[in-house]
């Protein structure tokens, strides 16, 4: 079904996750522009970014009072290294790079690794606002990914391996979205949560001047924010495989699906980042704990009575 | 088995290659090589003290909370591979085992180790 | 120099602004954030971020530093500009856009960067249209003022434009000596986090930080000192900086009116629903809401600019539809900085914060229901003056209240909260340094 591609793959990792990303950002920006009675355009959107870039490229770096250096900037560089790598085993229709046995484990440590990354980025500068950042999301993490296990548990108990291309393989007649919707649900809330995007993105928030953003400038700023989009597009690259049945789909080529419905799951992500203020974390961490954990509990045990009695 | 992990490492190295050509570019084409030396923002005004302290987090009760929860996931991604051949007492011992931890999340809850604020 | 210079322009052609509003600049903020709107460019939330310092208004004398400061924090390719008048504000943007993209215009590393002196504006940044104003004494950065730290002297500091605010450290950090380590006790001159009691009795770091004067979000001239354990704020202190006595933006028709000018209940109306939206504009960022924060400012400006009210009567219900039912904003809110009917009058809090008295979801509330209000008014062509009972008069004007016992309210209230609890506490109050006393007389009472 799922097969490992030749070394080269590996060459087309970034490009595919990175132009997803950039959609991403394009649609991000149109929503906002219209919100604000901007134009829209996809030409005035996309010089928009590429501006962005520029100036980012061009633009001088920063550093502050004694800062810690050497965690700053393995933090800043393992945020979007994470994300590509957990892309290593998202299947893009028939081929992924690494379909390894034990992918869901990979993708769900390369996640974590987020956290350290950002707690890291948040430390370096030596930045009262820059710090509370860095904690909130260690606090954000605590929050979201014990649900975000269960969800990944679920689809893996389901499918009775913890290898992505047997998990879309077992989603041939029913994908797993539809009889398991509350795994679906938390997963995608988590994609949210450890791309530090949309109602939760307290650790980059406006209230702290950006929070991990607030120090950084030039490059480093450039290599933080496109480490969030390319984690926010390889979460739901991800959403795909687990739960909506991968490249299955009839007429088109397997690699058209994959692209379909990664471009709708990130289209919802979206949604919700541009329609949802920020949820802090001092309210949210007692509802992932008491509401979400138990659910996620209920359908992972669901899902293990199904694979049981089959 | 540890030649499934060649695609992953490369890509790991190519993808650090591309964010060291961000870096390259950038001391290439940038306005400035020297990093601008700034006081960190404090909305205008300078710190009077390193930011970088023993910092207080009042969800640290949580953490032993989530520490005996991701015990439980290392025994419980194994478990994924085998619950449907091993049938239900592989079931029932893994919920009751979450059910014990679940006692631990409505007595935290209880005892307001999720409030912190 | 070619690709630099190209991508230069490039980069010029959508600068990122941090804007640095100064009490009594209300009406250039609007132009301004009226302006960056219009030429689809972002507002920077810290100096990292930022192309451009726009100081909207002249800049008093207690926030001089903090503006050379923020200056000071932002890497190249930089400008900056001061407007002065709100009419001037596209000339001073196409300025400090034109400087952003000149080849080497800073090579900003070179030791003339790290110099406090370089801080100072040089001539060629003097804009047509637009007036830097005169560098502070590059020496007042370095003074080693001694601030009051003490939390006992609470509720003294509400001086008005006294002194330069103080900066905050035993130490300033020696910015010549950037990440030299001076010593064990003091690496790069600053001292170490110091521990203190908690409200649980433990003994933990303690870090003391600012909020405002100059903050995404935040009412102009208003600090915050706060003492922070954790994100948590343990005591705070707030001053209120830079007021010049002249009375708000908000109420200058209702003050016109009330020396006999000849001013319609709409233009009161109407400056008073452009408040509530402001306010709103402002609440909605700091919670983290940027698109109806957008449209809120979107109509603040549409009002203000005369928009008649079935231009904008159902815009603006879609926006307090929008607001007021979203479940998320009201769960965020609820139970936040909870200050009773009783409170207010025992701190002498009056206006809509007495009115709504209760948690912040209750005072968003009630900037909602009192916005639909005015905006229901603002074609009334009576005379405000000839309505007679003054309860209009003092009803209109009553928008903004003097800001000394709403930070009195703040410094109790975000005791206990999380920063970002505190964010959204400040914003509910939102007071307005132009209204401290020393403005004329007070029409409030009717």
């Amino acid at each position: 079904m799922v097969e490992s591609a030749s070394l080269w793959a590996v060459l087309a990792v970034l490009p595919l996750l990175g132009g997803a990303a950039v959609v991403a950002v394009c649609a991000d920006r149109a929503l906002a522009a219209r919100a604000a009675g901007q134009p829209y355009g996809p030409r005035t959107i996309a010089a928009g970014v590429g501006s962005d870039t520029a100036r980012l490229l061009v633009g001088q770096r920063r550093t502050t009072l004694a800062p810690d250096r050497l965690l700053w900037r393995l933090g800043l560089i393992a945020v979007p290294t994470a994300a590509v790598l957990a892309a290593a085993v998202i299947p893009f229709g028939r081929w992924a790079v690494d379909d390894l046995g034990v992918g869901v484990v990979w993708f769900n440590g390369m996640e974590i690794a987020t956290w350290a990354a950002l707690w890291a980025a948040g430390w370096g500068p030596n930045s009262v606002l820059s710090l509370v950042g860095g904690y909130r999301m260690v606090a954000q993490g605590l929050a979201y990914e014990l649900p975000h296990m269960f969800a990944l548990i679920g689809a893996a108990t389901a499918a009775g391996s913890l290898q992505v291309g047997t998990i879309v393989a077992h989603q041939r007649h029913l994908w797993f979205a539809v009889w398991m919707p509350v795994g679906f649900v938390v997963y995608l809330l988590s994609v949210l949560g450890f791309s530090f995007t949309g109602p939760f993105d307290q650790p980059a928030g406006v209230d702290v001047a950006g929070g991990v953003f607030a120090e950084v400038a030039g490059p480093d700023r450039l290599i933080l924010a496109a480490g969030r989009w390319l984690l926010l597009t390889a979460g739901a690259a991800m959403a795909v495989p687990l739960f909506l049945g991968g490249g299955l789909g009839p007429v088109l080529p397997a690699w058209a699906w994959s692209t379909v419905k990664t471009f709708a799951v990130l289209g919802v992500l979206v949604g919700v980042r541009r329609s949802v203020p920020t949820v802090r974390l001092e309210r949210w961490m007692p509802v992932a704990w008491t509401v979400l954990i138990p659910l996620t509990i209920a359908q992972d045990l669901i899902a293990a009575l199904v694979a049981v009695s089959r | 088995m540890t030649g499934d992990f060649v695609p992953v490492l490369v890509l790991a190295v190519v993808t650090v290659g591309v964010v060291g050509a961000i870096y390259g570019m950038s001391r290439l084409v940038g306005v400035d090589r020297e990093p601008l030396r700034a006081a960190p923002f404090g909305s205008g005004l300078l710190p009077g003290e390193h930011a970088l302290s023993r910092f207080h987090v009042r969800w640290y009760t949580l953490t032993m909370l989530f520490l005996a929860f991701d015990m439980e996931m290392v025994f419980m991604y194994p478990w994924t591979r085998v619950v449907a051949a091993v049938g239900a007492s592989a079931v029932i011992e893994m919920f009751s085992f979450l059910a014990v931890l679940l006692a631990g999340v409505a007595y935290a809850w209880r005892e307001g180790a999720m409030r912190w604020a | 120099m070619g690709v630099t210079h190209r991508m230069l322009r490039a980069a010029a052609r959508r600068p990122h602004v941090l804007v640095a509003a100064m009490p009594t600049g209300t009406p250039i903020r609007l132009a301004v954030e009226a302006q960056l709107r219009r030429r689809n460019w972002p507002t920077a939330w810290s100096p990292a971020d930022a192309d451009v310092l726009v100081v909207c208004g002249s800049v008093p004398t207690g926030l001089r530093t903090a503006v050379e400061e923020l200056w000071a924090e932002i890497p190249g390719p930089r400008s900056r500009t001061c407007v002065v008048a709100a009419v001037l504000a596209p000339g001073a943007l196409d300025a400090a856009k034109a400087r952003l993209a000149m080849p080497n215009q800073e090579r900003s590393g070179t030791p003339g960067r790290s110099d406090p002196r370089a801080h100072a504006t040089p001539p060629d940044q003097m804009a047509a249209g637009a007036m830097s104003p005169p560098g502070p004494d590059p020496a007042d950065r370095h003074l080693d003022v001694s601030p009051d730290q003490d939390p006992a002297g609470q509720g003294e500091a509400h001086q008005g434009s006294g002194p330069d605010i103080d900066q905050q450290g035993p130490e300033h950090p020696s910015m010549s000596h950037g990440d030299m380590d001076d010593g064990m006790s003091m690496p790069a001159g600053l001292a170490m986090a110091e521990r203190g009691d908690d409200r649980d009795g433990l003994k933990l770091d303690q870090l003391h930080a600012t909020l405002g004067p100059l903050l995404v979000g935040w009412p102009a001239g208003l600090v915050l000192r706060v003492t922070l354990q954790g994100d948590i704020i343990q005591s705070a202190r707030g001053e209120l900086v830079g007021a010049q006595g002249r009375g708000s933006f908000w109420v200058e028709p209702a003050t016109r009116a009330m020396y006999g000018e000849a001013v319609t209940v709409g233009e009161a109306a109407r400056r008073t629903a452009g408040c509530y939206l402001d306010r709103l504009g402002r609440f909605l960022c700091v919670a983290g809401w940027p698109d109806p924060a957008a449209a809120a400012r979107v109509l603040r400006d549409d009002v203000l600019a005369g928009a008649a009210h079935h231009e904008v009567a159902s815009r603006f219900a879609a926006v307090a539809r929008r607001v007021g039912r979203s479940r998320t904003l009201r769960w965020m809110t609820t139970g936040l900085g909870v200050l009773g009917a009783a409170d207010a009058t025992a701190l002498g809090v009056t206006g809509p914060v007495a009115r709504a008295g209760g948690d912040v979801t209750a005072r968003y509330r009630q900037w909602l229901a009192e916005a639909a209000e005015m905006l229901d008014l603002v074609d009334d062509p009576v005379l405000l003056t000839a309505h007679g009972d003054g309860r209009a008069l003092g009803y209109l004007h009553d928008a903004v209240t003097p800001p000394e016992p709403l930070l009195a309210a703040i410094e109790r209230l975000v005791v206990g909260a999380e920063i970002g609890a505190a964010r959204l506490i400040v914003a509910s109050f939102d007071p307005d340094v132009d209204e401290m006393a020393g403005h004329p007389a007070s029409v409030a009472d009717g």
